[in-house]
């Protein structure tokens, strides 16, 4: 199956150690890498992704930002 | 689904708190698994105005025991031997290779997890109650007789879970009045597993009443009550293999003292050629039932004994003479692997193990036509008041702490 029609994430060997996991490879220690979705591995973590942080417009002194038309 | 045995394997981890499960994050390739857990179920035989044996099966006392059986490389005896002996302060480096010393004595307890397809039998509070160390298809092969204090694979749901909005998960008591212990938060569970409705669920919390566990978020299916909980099974990792250890490259030292016997299976040229060894450790573990559940809760070692079974070529009468006038001997057990890494040049991996008092309980020379004369030797260990010890057990690897 192609890789993008599985629900890949991203996991980070949080081992001290080198693993192999079949069918994936060998990682090393703090080494991301994409498994399928559902992998369960204490030595492993999942990888978040980190939303960008809203920068709101700077709002101007006496403008009236009410009717933003 | 079936699957097969193959796809299994031995994942542990020692426990900070004997009997509190941990989850395992050392894998190991495994050979053959039979641990079960006993419920020493009996038919309730109360009179109850019928006339067939029983209405109905009550549970017993429970315990949890089997064996594993490994090979013995030069890194997985370490966690074996960790299993069964207590192992001692560690010296040395990873260029130089690391020795670990053990000893008989209360060994510490392990989380294991043997997996059947996709779902974890977990075992806490494992020891080691019997090891046996024997070569077979010329590689070293152990096999432990395990027992442990607790065991949880599935439970049952109490309560019916509302998608979106349950996160908890109450078990029902069937099986003991605390189901959730052997969890761990960070658990997987799978729910309703093989169900159009299975989902999976990661636990946050273990509550106090030990019957609930807190989920990371709410379920997305609603479940009716009474649907199977189970364990999710680990993808396994495993570290870098070594080689096994090869029955070619065992050293066996005969002489008087524990010493001058490890000085023997120090070389080729001073150790003594043998056909068949097999060294059996035994913690005679007690595994009775106490209060406070309903698993074996005290699993400790009772006296410590150890055989040694050697078949070695007949030279001459000396050691039926040592078996008929109960001599001491020392006899000294060599497994030589491979250097350590490419730095090291002299320090090799092995595993040494030592009878500093061995007293021949058998020693058979028996005749078969067309046959060379074989001493079969069965060594007990016996103390040895002078050395203050029965056995050495030590290895050296590449594994840097256990």
């Amino acid at each position: 199956m192609l890789k993008q029609y599985i629900n890949f994430m991203k996991y980070k060997n949080i081992s001290k150690r080198i693993l192999e996991v079949p069918g994936v490879g060998v990682i090393k220690p703090d080494e991301v890498v994409e498994i399928p979705k559902g992998f369960n591995n204490a030595n492993f973590e999942e990888v978040k992704k980190v939303e960008p942080p809203k920068v709101n417009a700077p709002v101007k002194e006496g403008v009236d930002i009410s009717n933003n038309k | 689904m079936p699957e097969l045995a193959e796809k299994s394997y031995l994942a542990i981890k020692a426990e900070t708190t004997e009997g509190t499960a941990v989850i395992p994050t050392v894998h190991l390739p495994l050979e053959s698994e039979d641990l079960v857990s006993q419920l020493n179920l009996t038919a309730d035989r109360r009179m109850y105005g019928i006339d067939f044996e029983s209405n109905d099966l009550s549970a017993g006392e429970r315990t949890h025991q089997g064996s594993l059986k490994l090979w013995a490389d030069p890194d997985t005896i370490g966690y074996i031997l960790d299993m069964c002996m207590v192992k001692g302060a560690t010296s040395g480096s990873a260029e130089a290779g690391y020795t670990h010393p053990f000893t008989p004595g209360n060994p510490q307890s392990y989380t294991i997890e043997v997996p059947r397809d996709n779902y974890a039998y977990r075992y806490f509070g494992v020891k080691g109650s019997e090891l046996n160390l024997a070569f077979e298809e010329g590689k070293l092969k152990a096999t432990i007789n395990v027992m442990g204090t607790g065991h949880f694979s599935v439970a049952s749901t109490k309560d019916a879970l509302t998608g979106a909005s349950s996160s908890t998960v109450v078990f029902t008591q069937d099986y003991d009045l605390e189901p959730t212990r052997g969890l761990v938060a960070g658990d997987k569970l799978i729910i309703n597993p093989d169900d159009a409705l299975e989902e999976e669920a990661t636990i946050s919390a273990i509550e106090a009443d030990g019957v609930t566990v807190t989920l990371t978020g709410a379920v997305t299916n609603s479940q009716d009550a009474g649907v199977n909980v189970a364990l999710k099974a680990q993808t396994a990792s495993f570290g870098t293999l070594q080689k096994p250890l090869f029955f070619g490259d065992l050293l066996v030292g005969y002489a008087t003292t524990a010493a001058l016997a490890e000085t023997a299976a120090a070389s080729k040229t001073t150790s003594t050629p043998a056909q068949a060894v097999e060294f059996v450790y035994n913690n005679n573990m007690m595994n009775a039932p106490f209060s406070q559940q309903r698993d074996n809760s005290q699993l400790l070692p009772r006296m410590k004994q150890a055989t040694l079974t050697i078949k070695k070529l007949f030279d001459n009468p000396e050691q039926h003479s040592a078996w008929l006038r109960i001599i001491k001997q020392a006899v000294s057990l060599i497994t030589r692997g491979e250097l350590i890494k490419t730095t090291a040049t002299t320090t090799r991996n092995q595993v040494k193990i030592t009878l500093h008092k061995a007293k021949l309980e058998t020693n058979g020379n028996p005749l078969e036509i067309g046959e060379y004369i074989f001493d079969e030797q069965v060594f007990k260990a016996a103390y040895d008041t002078s050395d203050a010890k029965a056995l050495t057990v030590e290895i050296v690897n590449e594994t840097a702490t256990y």
